[in-house]
């Protein structure tokens, strides 16, 4: 009992000592994390939650009223229209991720055994195009790709064709080529760095055990430079299934994505609800994807 | 041997001719083509797309909005991305892989979807669009950026340097005023001239918060629609592509010379 009622007195400054340690450890740590962290709860993290209640919700034109209903996935589950750009989305980006694996990949290829002064060179012209003002690349191609654009004209002038290719701009063609255009660097720089990270001894091992070029290539390059295509999965294909400015600018009607429908509803139909719905579902396969390629990577290879 | 290495350089300067650079050639190129439409023939070289640019009032707006939202968009979000850097890299802690995934997740979240999820939230919250959203909305990618460029700096440098200085008897903000900042310092630049560059040339997200502002690319994406305009988007389009070609150019050289580990104030 004594012992009870005493024991509290010599804690007290013990625990204020104790206290003022943990403040002086962690004060540092929570003024450098808590002003971030709290502005990306309130302009990120919130409106993403409101986005995922809102896709709930009750909507007409122009209206939303609170509630819960499944009518918005109802909707675009059952729409052809919205289907098909659903289906068209993934093909774009489906067909456009494969085109760019193949075409990037000779080009990470090269740079990673080259000499370090041209290596900067081509690394600088990967870089610098990535910057410019996208919307400008993607009226760049409009004046390229068009009936009377400069491929057509010069083709015709070259008497090389008669009538204007029709199917280089307003198609899924030209929304594949323009995202090839803006993604390109982000598939042959992380492959690059993929490979770079190969240790020559491991090759040079392998050769003088007799294994051919091809099979160097084939057993050790190619696998070492998986987790650098699963970078670049991240940082393109994503992205991809979100886009509208490029579609909206060269698809035309056969080019029509997801994001098209998404802005068409906030922006034109007015039906919020809706747009909610669908953008949901775009984050959840986006999330589901970024998910997948963690587990299947590992977080620290993708760091 | 020699020779596949020949092809596959052939093949690079390749690709990167025709699939990256075509384009951006043939929008400097016609930009002083003395022509209404933009296609060959040629007709002869002219300033005078130039100087219709120069005497658009809408576009000289849009242009100015957009340099000073950019510039109070780089200054907050360097405060905000370099205090998360700090949290994601000078200190040991549970929890601080969840912190840096907290933080990057922006980058996996289409902006399409940000820009409608800020919209809804404005739209809640009763805040009308304005510059001020489109400033919130712009902070909101721009920190992450910063804060993984300033952070992967961070990481290569010797934590000791700073306990040192510490122990010499400089407090805190000392230490990371006259030791760590002027480390760090290439990295911080090279951010804020690619965040900069983000906010100047940001559309999706701009597109949905902007409510009546006009922001430069909100320009370009009204006056595309437009052909009479297309020469002079021309125009403008191959000036801010030589001032931006010249940013990116000074960022990385900054960006590098701070990983060769060089004191720099």
């Amino acid at each position: 009992m004594t012992v009870a009622a005493s024991s509290p007195q010599p804690e007290a400054p013990r625990r204020r000592a104790q206290w003022r340690y943990w403040l002086g450890q962690y004060a540092g740590l929570l003024a450098n994390l808590t002003p971030p962290l709290l502005y990306l709860l309130a302009f990120f993290y919130a409106p993403m939650s409101i986005l995922l209640v809102m896709s709930f919700w009750k909507s007409g034109y122009m209206t939303l009223r609170p509630g819960f209903t499944l009518e918005n996935y109802i909707t675009f589950f059952t729409t052809p229209v919205y289907l098909k750009a659903l289906s068209n989305t993934f093909f774009i980006a489906t067909g456009t991720m494969l085109a760019l694996i193949v075409v990037a990949y000779p080009i990470a290829f090269y740079l990673a055994r080259m000499r370090p002064r041209y290596e900067r060179l081509i690394l600088y012209l990967l870089i610098i195009p990535v910057e410019i003002n996208f919307l400008i690349r993607i009226f760049a191609w409009k004046i390229a790709l068009g009936r009377s654009g400069i491929i057509n004209s010069a083709l015709m002038a070259a008497g090389l064709i008669r009538e204007p290719l029709g199917f280089l701009l307003y198609s899924k063609f030209a929304v594949g080529l323009v995202l090839m255009h803006e993604w390109l660097p982000y598939v042959v720089i992380p492959v690059y760095l993929a490979l770079k990270g190969i240790p020559p001894e491991i090759i040079a091992a392998a050769r003088s055990l007799g294994a051919s070029r091809w099979d160097v290539f084939w057993h050790i390059v190619l696998p070492l430079s998986v987790p650098g295509l699963f970078a670049s999965f991240v940082l393109v294909y994503i992205p991809m299934l979100g886009e509208f400015a490029v579609p909206a600018l060269v698809g035309g009607p056969s080019g029509y994505m997801l994001g098209n429908v998404i802005e068409n509803q906030f922006l034109s139909a007015g039906n919020w609800g809706l747009g909610s719905a669908i953008g949901f579902i775009l984050l959840t396969v986006t999330l589901a994807l970024v998910a997948l390629v963690v587990k299947v990577a590992g977080v620290e290879k993708l760091l | 041997m020699r020779k596949g290495r020949f092809l596959l350089g052939f093949y690079t300067y390749a690709v990167l001719g025709l699939l990256i650079y075509m384009p951006i050639v043939i929008l400097i190129v016609f930009s002083f083509n003395d022509s209404r439409v933009l296609s060959l023939p040629w007709e002869g070289f002219t300033l005078r797309w130039y100087a219709a640019a120069l005497a658009r009032p809408d576009l000289h707006k849009a242009i100015w909005t957009s340099l000073w939202i950019a510039a109070v968009v780089t200054v907050v979000s360097l405060v905000l991305g370099v205090l998360a850097a700090n949290a994601m890299a000078r200190y040991r802690y549970r929890g601080r892989l969840v912190f840096t995934g907290y933080i990057a997740v922006p980058f996996v979240v289409p902006w399409l979807l940000l820009g409608i999820a800020l919209l809804l939230f404005f739209n809640l919250v009763g805040l009308r669009l304005s510059a001020l959203t489109i400033i919130l909305s712009h902070i909101a990618f721009d920190v992450p950026l910063v804060a993984v460029l300033v952070a992967a700096r961070m990481h290569q440098f010797d934590p000791w340097l700073e306990a040192a200085a510490r122990d010499l008897g400089c407090t805190p903000w000392q230490a990371f005023r006259y030791v760590t900042l002027p480390i760090i310092a290439p990295a911080v630049i090279a951010a804020g001239i690619f965040a900069f560059n983000w906010s100047f040339d940001a559309f999706v997200v701009t597109h949905f918060v902007s409510g009546t502002q006009v922001t430069f690319p909100l320009w370009v994406w009204s006056a595309l629609r437009f052909a009479k305009n297309l020469p002079i988007v021309n125009a403008v389009s191959s000036v801010i592509v030589v001032v931006e070609m010249g940013l990116v150019v000074v960022a990385e050289m900054l960006r590098r010379r701070g990983d060769a580990g060089e004191g720099w104030w």
